[in-house]
């Protein structure tokens, strides 16, 4: 590629040029805007209250349900069996093989 | 300059917000990009880390955090988050960013002289890495921004004297290696 070869020379003009078209180059242009977000980002505070008030919430509904099931009488009681002396299983209900000879 | 702006009714955009934020950023912008191209050499990332360091401003707002001098606080993120992408950009890349080390950076097809003039650049830009970073700073700031000696002094907390002399050692530092490159006129 072709280019100039004509040294700088360290007179002032030529560097003051050479420098400014440099960093002109270097610069922005045009110069951008900053465009202000326009919903700020939630502050921390905010952020940690909206969480603790959430976990509260949480708690709060668990303790709830666990007592209203509590209380709840079952739908299916458990009927009481009672198993004699040497009865493995509800009379019946599993009726055993005869054995074998 | 005091700033304890509360940034509520994010309903509204336009009413909302500190309602400097516009104009500290069209006031300081381009001094938090110098300093941060400086660091990085790369336009585009400078640009980035620009917009984030205005964006943690906002935050800090929105935090209602009072923040006494926003340019001296956007300039100090600003320059942290440099030196943190200077670390990750070491880790990824070694000493030099992709950029840097071709030289010319991805844009449209250019015409012949445009891309004479970047590669120019490019060399120019590759120079300016090898430069230490308080040379960088004072070029970025004087050819960047036009800045004056005073200007640059209060910026960078030093006095004009040390400017002076770090000014006229950049300048005679990249023209002894703009020489030894064999690096011509602009094309």
């Amino acid at each position: 590629m072709n280019r100039s070869t004509k040294p700088i020379t360290d007179s002032t003009g030529e560097m003051d040029a050479l420098l400014r078209s440099f960093f002109r180059f270097e610069m922005p242009s045009p110069w951008p805007t900053m465009a202000r977000p326009s919903v700020l980002p939630a502050s921390r505070h905010a952020v940690d209250v909206a969480s603790r008030l959430a976990l509260a919430a949480s708690i709060a509904l668990l303790l709830l349900a666990s007592f209203f099931l509590a209380d709840r009488p079952s739908a299916s009681p458990v009927p009481n069996f009672q198993l004699g002396p040497g009865e493995a299983a509800k009379p019946g209900k599993l009726p055993i093989p005869p054995m074998a000879p | 300059m005091s700033v304890t702006a509360n940034p509520t009714g994010a309903s509204q955009p336009e009413a909302s917000g500190p309602p400097d934020f516009d104009a500290l950023y069209q006031r300081h912008s381009r001094e938090v990009w110098a300093l941060v191209y400086a660091r990085c050499l790369n336009s585009h990332t400078a640009m980035d880390i620009t917009q984030e360091a205005f964006l943690r401003l906002w935050r800090e707002w929105d935090h209602q955090q009072p923040i006494l001098n926003p340019r001296a606080w956007l300039l100090r993120v600003a320059r942290n988050l440099a030196e943190d992408h200077a670390k990750s950009a070491f880790r990824r890349y070694g000493t030099s960013s992709p950029q840097a080390m071709t030289g010319v950076e991805a844009r449209e097809a250019p015409p012949l002289e445009r891309l004479a003039l970047e590669e120019t650049f490019g060399q120019i830009r590759h120079i300016m890495q090898q430069l230490p970073q308080a040379d960088r700073e004072v070029l970025t700031f004087r050819y960047a921004l036009d800045y004056e000696t005073e200007q640059i002094a209060e910026l960078l907390g030093i006095n004009t004297t040390a400017v002076h002399m770090r000014l006229s050692r950049a300048r005679q530092r990249l023209a002894e290696r703009l020489k030894a490159q064999g690096i011509g006129q602009l094309p």
